[in-house]
C-alpha cells in the first residue's frame, strides 16, 4: 500500500501536492557556512590547553612551601642544639682547666677577682673585642662550623648590645662586666630537644616521601 | 495521542503520553558515515563539517521554522552549526549527531525567544513584508501549521517545506519512524480542518 504523505510513494493527494508546492517556496536555500578559524575544535582545544604554569597548582605550592619551612626549621634546630652544648662545655671547661680559667678571667673578670684601677682601666669593656676572644677561646677545644659561628654571634650580640646600652654608672659601680653565657641544658631539656628533633626528622622524611609520591603520580598522569 | 519528544543529550528518547518507546532506527551505513565525519571534525577537518552541514541544514532549518519567524531562520541556522562545532567534543555518541543537533536547534530557538522578550519582537507579518506573493501565502499556511500542537509542527514542516520523507525525518531527528508517521498523518488531518475554506483551498 502506497503512502505518499509518508514516503512519497504512489500518487499524491491533491491537497498534499498543493501544500508541497506552496510551502516548498520557503525551503532552505543552501548558503555556504562561514566557519571562523578559531571555531575549529583543535583551535579551541589549543586555546584552552593548560599552560605549564598550571602544573604548579595551589595545593602543590602549599605542600612545597610547608616542606621548605619544615626543613628550614629542622636545620635551624640542628645547628642550634650543638651550639648550646658547646657553650656549656666551654663554661664547664673554664671551671676545671687552669689555663682556660685564666683566659676566662681575662675575658670576663668576675666581681670577686681582686682588682686595681689600672686593671679596671685595662679591662675597660670592649664588648665586640671580648666576643671575638670568647670565640677564639672556644676554637681551642672544638672548631665550630661557620654556620655555628654565625648563629652564635647572632645569639651573643643582643646581650652585648644590651650591656653596651646599660648606664655608665652601673658599669662603674660594678667595675666589671659580667658576660652571660647560656646555661647548659638539663638532662630533661636535652632529652626533650632530642625528642623534638627526632619528631621533626620523622615529619620531614614523611613529607619528602609524600612529595616523591605526588611527583610520581604526576609523571604517570602525563 | 502520540507525542514524542527527543532529548538527544544522552541518546535518550522519551515517549510522552503513551507507552510507546522511541528508538533511533536509521540505516547503519548512514550512521557510521556521520560518526566518521564527526571524528574527522574533531581532528580539525573543516570539509567534514561542511558535509555534515549539507546533510543536516534542511533539518535545522525546518526545526527552526517551526518555532521562530521566517526572516530569522537563515541566520539562526548558521548559529546552530557554529554552536554544534564548538560543542562537538561534548557529543558522547557520534552516531547520534542528528538528534544531538536537533536538540541544539530546539534550544537555540527557545533561546531566541527568551532574548527577544526584552526587545520588540517582530511578528511574521512585519518580518515578511518584503517577500513575494507566493511566499506570503506560504507564510500564511506556515502560521497555521505553527498553531497546531507542538508534536505535529516539526514533522509537517520538515515534510512540506523541506521536502523530506517520513523515514528521512525519523532518521535525521532520531525520532521513532512510527511516531513520525502518526504525527504527520494526525497533523495533516488537523491542518485540513484548519485550511477548510481558506484562501489556499479557494485558489487551488
Amino acid at each position: 500500500m502506497s503512502d505518499y504523505l509518508w514516503d512519497k510513494t504512489g500518487e499524491p493527494e491533491e491537497d498534499v501536492a498543493q501544500l508541497e508546492n506552496l510551502l516548498g517556496a520557503l525551503k532552505y536555500q543552501p548558503r555556504p557556512l562561514d566557519i571562523p578559524e578559531t571555531a575549529m575544535p583543535q583551535t579551541v582545544a589549543a586555546a584552552t590547553r593548560p599552560t605549564p604554569m598550571l602544573i604548579f597548582s595551589r595545593p602543590r605550592l602549599a605542600l612545597a612551601a610547608s616542606l621548605l619551612l619544615t626543613l628550614l626549621a629542622g636545620v635551624w634546630l640542628l645547628t642550634r642544639a650543638p651550639q648550646t652544648q658547646e657553650l656549656a662545655k666551654v663554661k664547664q671547661g673554664g671551671a676545671t682547666s687552669e689555663s682556660k680559667r685564666t683566659e676566662a678571667t681575662a675575658i670576663a673578670p668576675n666581681a670577686a677577682t681582686p682588682r686595681s684601677d689600672s686593671v679596671d682601666n685595662a679591662l675597660a669593656p670592649k664588648p665586640r673585642e671580648n666576643t671575638a676572644v670568647v670565640v677564639a677561646t672556644e676554637t681551642k677545644t672544638h672548631r665550630p662550623s661557620p654556620r655555628q659561628l654565625v648563629a652564635r654571634r647572632q645569639k651573643l650580640t643582643p646581650r652585648v648590645n644590651q650591656r653596651m646600652n646599660a648606664p655608665l654608672e652601673e658599669v662603674a659601680a660594678n667595675g666589671t662586666m659580667r658576660w652571660q653565657v647560656e646555661r647548659p641544658l638539663t638532662p630533661q631539656q636535652r632529652e626533650a630537644t632530642e625528642q623534638l628533633m627526632l619528631a621533626l626528622r620523622l615529619a620531614s622524611a614523611k613529607l619528602n616521601y609524600a612529595q616523591r609520591e605526588m611527583q610520581e603520580i604526576g609523571r604517570a598522569g602525563k | 495521542m502520540y507525542e514524542v519528544e527527543a532529548t538527544a543529550a544522552g541518546g535518550m528518547l522519551h515517549a510522552i503520553g503513551t507507552n510507546m518507546s522511541a528508538t533511533a532506527s536509521s540505516p547503519q551505513l548512514e550512521i557510521s558515515a556521520d560518526a566518521a565525519l564527526v571524528a574527522a571534525v574533531r581532528a580539525g577537518d573543516r570539509d567534514a563539517f561542511g558535509r555534515l552541514y549539507d546533510t543536516y541544514s534542511r533539518m535545522v532549518h525546518g526545526i527552526l521554522l517551526a518555532r521562530v519567524p521566517y526572516g530569522e531562520v537563515d541566520d539562526l541556522v548558521q548559529d546552530v552549526f557554529l554552536v554544534a562545532l564548538r560543542k562537538i567534543e561534548s557529543l558522547r555518541d557520534a552516531n547520534l549527531f542528528g538528534p544531538w543537533l536537533a536538540m541544539i536547534t530546539r534550544n537555540r530557538a527557545m533561546d531566541f525567544h527568551r532574548r527577544s522578550r526584552d526587545t520588540a519582537e517582530l511578528t511574521d507579518d512585519i518580518a515578511t513584508t518584503n517577500v513575494t506573493a507566493p511566499e506570503a501565502e506560504a507564510t500564511e499556511v506556515l502560521n497555521l501549521i505553527r498553531q497546531l500542537p507542538e508534536a505535529y509542527r516539526e514533522p509537517l514542516i520538515l515534510r512540506f517545506v523541506e521536502g523530506m520523507t517520513g523515514p528521512e525525518i525519523a532518521e535525521r531527528t532520531g525520532l521513532a519512524p512510527a511516531s513520525v508517521r502518526v504525527n504527520i498523518h494526525r497533523g495533516m488531518k488537523l491542518l485540513r480542518e484548519r485550511l477548510g475554506g481558506t484562501k489556499i483551498e479557494r485558489e487551488h
